[in-house]
């Protein structure tokens, strides 16, 4: 009676799984250098996107993202002499889900960039992720591109950080629930979401004494900035699929994640390990002046949107959003059902209004992923595939089944199913 | 009824269809003017015997 033990094990440790991520309650409690919150950030150290990579096999555009930060950090002064430093190894290269933090595209974090600081406060772990532009973190290494992170650094991180100590904390959820109501889907479309954010921090940050001359700079950037709310979200996914990490005999999914090298995924059952196989290609819509033949291939610690139920699986609850990523308004509902047949359930707090106020399906199960052949779906943004440039565009994408045959053998060869 | 009416039956009435996996069977008959209902299918786990085999003991 073997085999309806280890099923009724794995039914209870999933349905354990699927309960923790509902029921995060992620709270952003700061902004800072990150240097400062990630306890094992050391100083010549950046933080990437996606599974381990190394500079060898390192993404064009990841490579870019890294450049700039060295130039950010002070470590080397040019393109040439960062690059130098970094093929002989003088800085140390770790993913964030290392160091429970996350970062769109490149993903790059080093101790001077700012974070935000999410608390889940029903399982008490933090989670961190880097604030979002359109640059640097697609491997602009320009001037323009590090200037931009030095005024996040100098006055926009800042004056934010303090609205939210102001506030002792601002509660997400609410904002996310309600943006899923206003047409978001919290990947590449928080715009309700960010305009929300905004609005609730104008007035911490003029009570909390915020100088006259930054609070301008910092409405004037976060009021037209779109893709604000995208770090809040992702660091809010990450704090809630961390909880679910390490459950024995899970099979759900507690982290996809791109490099532009390799996509990897982390399953709850199977402590940190990761599962890879070749970046796919993503399906797109590029800027004028671009097409496929530049777009690199999939990068981004983004898809942890995805893995909490956001992102492509709420794509239905988005259909301004297609306009970016091309396809139908019924295409997108259709992922959004097809979601539902590779998860644990539904989530009781965040609904899609189209699907009659159900909820978005969450907790994928890589069994159900291999026996019914469907991949989980992503929205993403696509990248150049050589290093100096922003953003060129952006699509769909979905992970390698390599990815999920791997983690079920290891599944297999640790819990004796051979 | 007789066998080789059956048949003749076959041969002489519209044909419905129900057309499982591939879709191109489907797209033609349907061009022909055939009534035809496409089924979405794919083999389990890609046909891959060793991930089926694992799945036949956790799912």
């Amino acid at each position: 009676m073997e085999t309806i033990d280890i099923k009724e094990k794995i039914e209870f440790a999933n349905a354990e799984a699927f309960n923790r991520i509902v029921a995060a309650d992620p709270v952003l409690v700061d902004i800072r250098p990150a240097g400062e919150v990630i306890p094992k950030l050391e100083d010549r150290m950046v933080l990437h996107s996606g599974p381990p990579v190394n500079w060898v096999h390192m993404s064009g555009a990841q490579k870019g993202a890294v450049i700039a930060i060295v130039i950010f950090e002070g470590w080397a002064n040019d393109i040439a002499s960062a690059e130098q430093l970094l093929a002989s190894g003088g800085v140390k290269l770790e993913p964030n889900h290392h160091h429970s933090a996350v970062g769109p595209m490149a993903g790059t974090i080093s101790k001077s960039l700012p974070v935000y600081v999410i608390e889940n406060r029903t399982h008490g772990n933090r989670a961190y992720c880097r604030l979002v532009e359109d640059e640097q973190q697609f491997g602009n290494y320009h001037a323009g591109a590090i200037d931009g992170l030095r005024k996040w650094r100098d006055i926009w991180a800042p004056s934010i950080g303090h609205g939210i100590r102001h506030l002792n904390g601002l509660s997400l959820k609410p904002i996310i629930a309600k943006a899923l109501q206003m047409g978001d889907e919290l990947h590449n479309r928080p715009n309700a979401a960010s305009a929300i954010f905004t609005g609730a921090m104008s007035v911490p940050m003029i009570e909390s004494g915020v100088s006259t001359q930054d609070l301008i700079s910092t409405l004037t950037y976060i009021s037209s900035h779109d893709l604000l709310f995208l770090g809040l979200a992702m660091a809010s996914a990450k704090s809630a699929a961390d909880a679910a990490r390490n459950i024995e005999y899970s099979t759900v999914v507690t982290a996809m994640a791109r490099n532009g090298y390799e996509f990897g995924i982390n399953v709850s059952g199977l402590n940190d390990q990761w599962f890879t196989a070749p970046a796919p290609a993503i399906d797109g819509l590029y800027l004028p002046g671009y097409d496929e033949n530049d777009g690199g291939l999939d990068m981004g610690d983004s898809a942890i949107t995805e893995t909490v139920g956001w992102g492509g699986f709420a794509i239905g609850a988005a259909p301004g959003i297609l306009s970016l990523v091309g396809g139908t308004p019924e295409e997108a509902l259709n992922y959004s059902l097809d979601m539902r047949e590779i998860t644990e359930g539904l989530s009781p707090d965040y609904s899609i209004p189209a699907l009659g106020f159900e909820g978005t399906a969450v907790g994928i199960d890589i069994r159900k992923v291999a026996a019914s052949g469907t991949l989980p779906i992503i929205d993403t943004a696509i990248a150049h595939k050589e290093p100096g440039h922003s953003i060129i565009g952006a699509g769909l994408v979905r992970p390698p089944m390599a990815c999920f045959h791997s983690a079920l053998r290891a599944f297999a060869a640790k819990y004796g199913l051979e | 009824m007789e066998p080789e009416k059956e048949v003749d039956k076959l041969l002489t009435s519209p044909i419905s269809a129900i057309n499982i996996g591939v879709e191109d069977f489907a797209e033609n008959l349907a061009t022909q003017g055939t009534q035809v209902i496409h089924v979405n299918w794919s083999p389990p786990a890609g046909g891959d015997s060793e991930i089926i085999a694992i799945l036949d003991k956790i799912l």
